[in-house]
């Protein structure tokens, strides 16, 4: 364990290396980041100043759970973001390299590449979360703070291994790419809009099979004090079992998924 | 017209092998719609008079933005396609086939827009009038009247693509703008929500560019919630796509210098 760990953190070290020779691509790559979030915060802005509330969800605690989706997908973006392109990795026969090296394919490939992005998000989400925190006057005490803490890595834990399970599905149907979408797309909602937006049976389904309400929605509940979706108090506590649930079946898909492979040829 | 067969066949001929790929897309679809709809049916309820139309309308232009996205979304490709050859240096082959580069452009999409049109934009169209309630044009003529505004949207977003995709000549790679690019193209298109209910100032703002007529325009005709007269709104579209592909046939002649002078 503590050997991959080390070979890992290698990688990493590689991979940030390669990266910091685009230098002017980090700049716009920030860039980017800043008005991409500005926009969406901006059409949230737009609807809750003539609407108000969203469900019971009001502009400041949007831009909080904004906020906190930033800081809990960070490190997916930093270190995981080519998690879901396993794909293209496959049609195109890159994933035989690691075939053919003495370490853990799983390794190689989650240690190939950092995204300086991932750190755009990280410092937009901290700022979000604490003007958000500024203007509704909260006042956490240290234990809330600290399961703020752990609900963000946890979820962080979930959104990356949830992600490595889906693009694991690309061993046996060679193209995920529509599933990985259909996922990706809950993904993107999630940070915008409360879960409550949904029908009973959505909610539920969400919930339990693309679970990235735990990265931000279940545990503001518990912070602001709201009733959450599925009207179950003890939900957002489930985020440690869903966090472990995922990242075991995610190992055992790579590892199956290695045996059913077959290459594609080229 | 026979290229152009060749290249719709073989799109469907892609969309044919990965089955899974096409139930997938459709039901994401469907979702997006259906989150769509419910988000404008939750704020209706708050304050029913701040949308200005009523809450069919504004439900089935939200859903009419989502089935039109992967249509308008193919235009990218031309961007996308651009700033590859310029990465890898093949830019000159294109410029020395047979055929006129921007209508080239063009074309290499039609195949995959009507494999969309067939595949997602009719079921999905289907889905949204029997389970979401989405209304149907209120006339032969709007509804023509509509077509015809996407088509026009259509080249409009196809011209600023491509203009983006010439930038690669001058910064090499574009790949990293091209996320502020898509944001703002969202947001200024009108896609997911119409300019009415923008602020003032930043709706004036969004209604001098040439995004909004790519989305909104279209999807305010279909709803019937057009200010001018349907005349004057597609003559002023129209304005649009022909100033756009102007810029766009100057840009790229003056373009076409430069990669000659470079002399590949």
């Amino acid at each position: 364990m503590l050997h991959h760990l080390r070979l890992y953190g290698k990688f990493i070290g590689i991979a940030i290396r390669a990266r910091m020779q685009y230098r002017s691509d980090f700049l716009a790559g920030m860039l980017g980041v800043i008005i991409l979030t500005a926009v969406n915060i901006t059409l949230i802005g737009i609807l809750l100043a003539r609407f108000t509330s969203l469900q019971g969800w009001g502009f400041w605690e949007i831009v909080m759970l904004y906020g906190m989706w930033l800081i809990s997908h960070s490190p997916n973006a930093m270190l995981f973001f080519h998690t879901s392109t396993l794909e293209e990795d496959i049609l195109h026969g890159r994933l035989d390299q690691y075939l053919t090296r003495p370490c853990s394919p799983l390794l190689q490939f989650l240690g190939r590449e950092f995204n300086y992005i991932g750190l755009a998000d990280l410092v937009f989400g901290i700022s979000a979360v604490a003007t958000a925190y500024a203007y509704l006057g909260l006042a956490w005490t240290p234990l809330q703070w600290g399961f703020f803490a752990l609900a963000i890595v946890f979820g962080a834990v979930i959104e990356t291994s949830f992600i490595l399970l889906i693009s694991a599905a690309s061993f046996w149907i060679g193209r995920s790419r529509a599933l990985l979408m259909l996922v990706l797309q809950v993904n993107w909602m999630t940070p915008q809009y409360p879960l409550d937006i949904f029908g009973y049976g959505v909610r539920v389904f969400i919930t339990a099979f693309v679970p990235f309400a735990f990265m931000n929605y279940y545990p503001l509940t518990v912070l602001l004090g709201k009733p959450n979706a599925l009207g179950l108090s003890w939900v957002p506590y489930l985020a440690p079992l869903v966090a472990a649930v995922l990242t075991a079946l995610s190992l055992v898909a790579w590892r199956r998924g290695l045996v059913a492979y077959t290459s594609a040829g080229t | 017209m026979r290229i152009l067969r060749g290249f719709i066949r073989t799109a469907f001929r892609d969309a044919a092998i990965y089955r899974i790929d096409f139930w997938l897309s459709l039901l994401s679809v469907f979702f997006l719609m259906y989150a769509i709809a419910s988000i404008w049916a939750i704020l209706y309820r708050q304050s029913p008079n701040a949308f200005g139309v009523t809450l069919r309308q504004m439900m089935t232009y939200g859903v009419l933005g989502v089935l039109l996205a992967p249509i308008m979304q193919t235009t990218g490709q031309a961007r996308s396609y651009i700033a590859n050859q310029v990465r890898s240096g093949l830019i000159e082959i294109d410029l020395m086939k047979p055929l006129d580069f921007m209508a080239h452009m063009l074309a290499r999409n039609v195949g995959e827009v009507c494999v969309l049109f067939v595949l997602r934009v009719i079921p999905g169209f289907l889905f949204a009038v029997l389970f979401l309630g989405i209304q149907l044009p209120a006339s032969p003529v709007s509804a023509a009247a509509f077509g015809v505004s996407v088509a026009f949207g259509y080249l409009v977003f196809f011209g600023i693509n491509f203009m983006i995709g010439l930038l690669a000549l001058i910064t090499h790679d574009i790949r990293s703008y091209t996320w502020a690019y898509n944001a703002i193209a969202r947001f200024a298109s009108g896609e997911l929500i119409p300019l009415w209910l923008f602020p003032p100032l930043l709706g004036a703002i969004v209604g001098a560019l040439p995004f909004q007529a790519i989305y909104f325009v279209p999807m305010t005709i279909y709803i019937g919630a057009h200010t001018d007269s349907l005349a004057t709104t597609l003559f002023t579209q129209l304005g649009w796509v022909v100033g756009v592909l102007l810029v766009c046939r100057l840009v790229w002649q003056r373009c076409q210098r430069r990669i000659a002078v470079q002399g590949g």
